[in-house]
């Protein structure tokens, strides 16, 4: 627990703009920390990966010193929480296609709603070295995001179709990706007064897209090494 | 490299003078007591002992200037924005008064831009403000007041059981360690010629680049916890409860600002939940 929660404080530190500034890319901003609460929680259970993703977050926070996000926390908390599922369905193969139906409808309600909102500014894009601070149009990279990152963990599942382990992890990583992100957003509208489409568009889809995107490339990378180092320890 | 923890001791500070269990408690309370309005006339108050705190926490303004400006900034541009677009306050309100329409002297596609300037769109402005304002004050203070060190038995304090409140101490231990595992990680993938701060590539590709720096990392550290395993094992951790080198004491200040912090909960809960609170725009105007 305190390992994957001190490894995604530590990397939410580095890529948090503060010390590396990871480009963004049409107005897609690099978090790549959102990995670790996904992996852990695959690896070591839901109990484990919604420590991960609270307690790194909030430490992560405290660390760059943009105060704490409670809601934005527990949005991360849930992310590992829900990665962590699988280990209670005996059959992981099934329980993945049924994760990936629930997240290509999730998917397309999202992108949907963009498409008829595309004038939302992007909340969750900053730039201050060019006076940006969540004000721009949210650009069409950064909408249909979340629907790029969706193909990205289909086509991880169907290239993986016989390594259950990776599948399995970037499907449930997915699913909780769009949960806990969606929740941190859905609880904006509580706490900050947004609207839903503000909370969906401005918020939801830059923020959970890239996190797909993520989950789809860096969590297998993780996967894989963690099986090699298992079966090297014995344990 | 070195982990900058924003906290320090700071004599003579209003937030540090309570244990931090209390704290967190009032903390927690004022949070939910804030949100549970929307008239800006009830949130004043919240505002104003929010920059009480600010000001009586004697942290210093180089300190916290950065994120002060960016979360306060934010809030501010946030409700501008909802001002200028009428977004956001269409749920709360259902009718506008007009104060005065500015229009454009042009028109796109048979469109002119106008603005509205209304009394509801202005009060729900105000009052996001404040209401966001008073929150974010609160919270980007906590790290900036609160022991990292205590944070295990602070939390251990709140209820949570040893093998937690343990997790947490061992997370804040964990963290300069591993930041330098990081660096070490940095320092040697460039000296193969890995440029972080020259990605290249489209998205997918930059994704990938991060592979060198992310699988040796955290796989280090999983191998490393196997020592640290052994070690809880063979002190057997786990067994009984736990014993803490750092005592917390609850002094009458810390009780009262618990009791202060529960009664404001339940009675912002209380108004809320009889119709008061809710969102107000003053009918003269």
């Amino acid at each position: 627990m305190a390992i994957g929660a001190a490894l995604y404080a530590v990397f939410s530190w580095f890529f948090n703009a503060t010390v590396f500034v990871v480009p963004s890319l049409s107005q897609v901003a690099l978090r790549p920390a959102v990995a670790i609460p996904m992996f852990f929680g695959y690896a070591f259970g839901p109990v484990v990966g919604f420590f991960t993703g609270i307690v790194g977050n909030t430490f992560g926070d405290a660390i760059s010193g943009f105060g704490l996000s409670p809601q934005w926390s527990v949005g991360n908390g849930l992310i590992g929480f829900i990665a962590g599922l699988p280990a209670l369905f005996s059959d992981r193969k099934r329980s993945a296609n049924a994760v990936l139906w629930i997240g290509g409808v999730l998917t397309a309600l999202a992108t949907v709603l963009y498409f008829m909102n595309s004038s939302e500014t992007n909340m969750m894009f900053f730039d201050p070295a060019r006076d940006v601070y969540g004000d721009q149009p949210i650009a069409l990279t950064a909408g249909i995001s979340v629907l790029i990152g969706f193909i990205l963990v289909l086509a991880v599942r169907f290239g993986f179709g016989k390594n259950v382990d990776v599948a399995a992890a970037v499907t449930w990583g997915m699913l909780g990706n769009l949960i806990g992100i969606g929740y941190a957003a859905l609880s904006d509208i509580w706490i900050n007064g947004y609207s839903f489409v503000t909370a969906i568009v401005g918020e939801f889809l830059p923020a959970a897209g890239p996190n797909l995107i993520f989950a789809a490339i860096l969590v297998p990378l993780l996967v894989v090494a963690y099986a090699a180092v298992q079966k090297q320890s014995g344990r | 490299m070195l982990i900058p923890w924003r906290y320090r001791k700071r004599e003579r500070s209003f937030i540090q003078s309570f244990d931090p269990r209390a704290w967190l408690i009032f903390y927690v309370c004022f949070l939910f007591s804030t949100l549970t309005f929307w008239d800006v006339r009830y949130l004043i108050p919240f505002l104003a002992f929010a920059v009480f705190t600010l000001i009586s926490s004697r942290i210093q303004w180089r300190e916290i200037r950065r994120s002060f400006l960016f979360i306060v900034g934010f809030v501010f541009f946030f409700s501008i924005m909802t001002f200028l677009t009428g977004r956001g306050g269409v749920e709360v309100y259902a009718e506008e008064h007009l104060i005065r329409r500015f229009e454009a002297s042009f028109s796109i596609l048979g469109w002119t831009p106008a603005l509205d300037i209304t009394v509801e769109r202005i009060f729900f402005a105000l009052s996001q403000f404040t209401r966001v304002a008073s929150m974010a004050i609160m919270t980007v203070l906590i790290p900036f007041s609160l022991n990292p060190a205590l944070y295990g038995v602070t939390f251990k304090g709140l209820g949570l059981n040893d093998k937690f409140a343990y997790a947490m101490d061992l997370t804040m231990r964990f963290i300069p360690t591993f930041a330098r595992d990081f660096q070490l990680t940095v320092d040697a993938q460039r000296a193969r010629g890995y440029e972080l701060e020259h990605f290249s590539g489209g998205l997918i590709e930059q994704v990938r680049k991060m592979g060198p720096i992310f699988v040796p990392v955290v796989i280090h550290a999983i191998i490393g916890s196997e020592d640290i395993i052994d070690a809880m094992d063979l002190r057997a951790f786990g067994i009984g409860p736990r014993t803490w080198i750092d005592v917390l004491e609850r002094k009458t200040r810390d009780r009262i600002l618990i009791w202060v912090g529960v009664i404001l909960l339940v009675g912002s809960l209380a108004l809320g939940f009889t119709g008061y609170g809710m969102f107000w725009a003053p009918t003269a105007l």
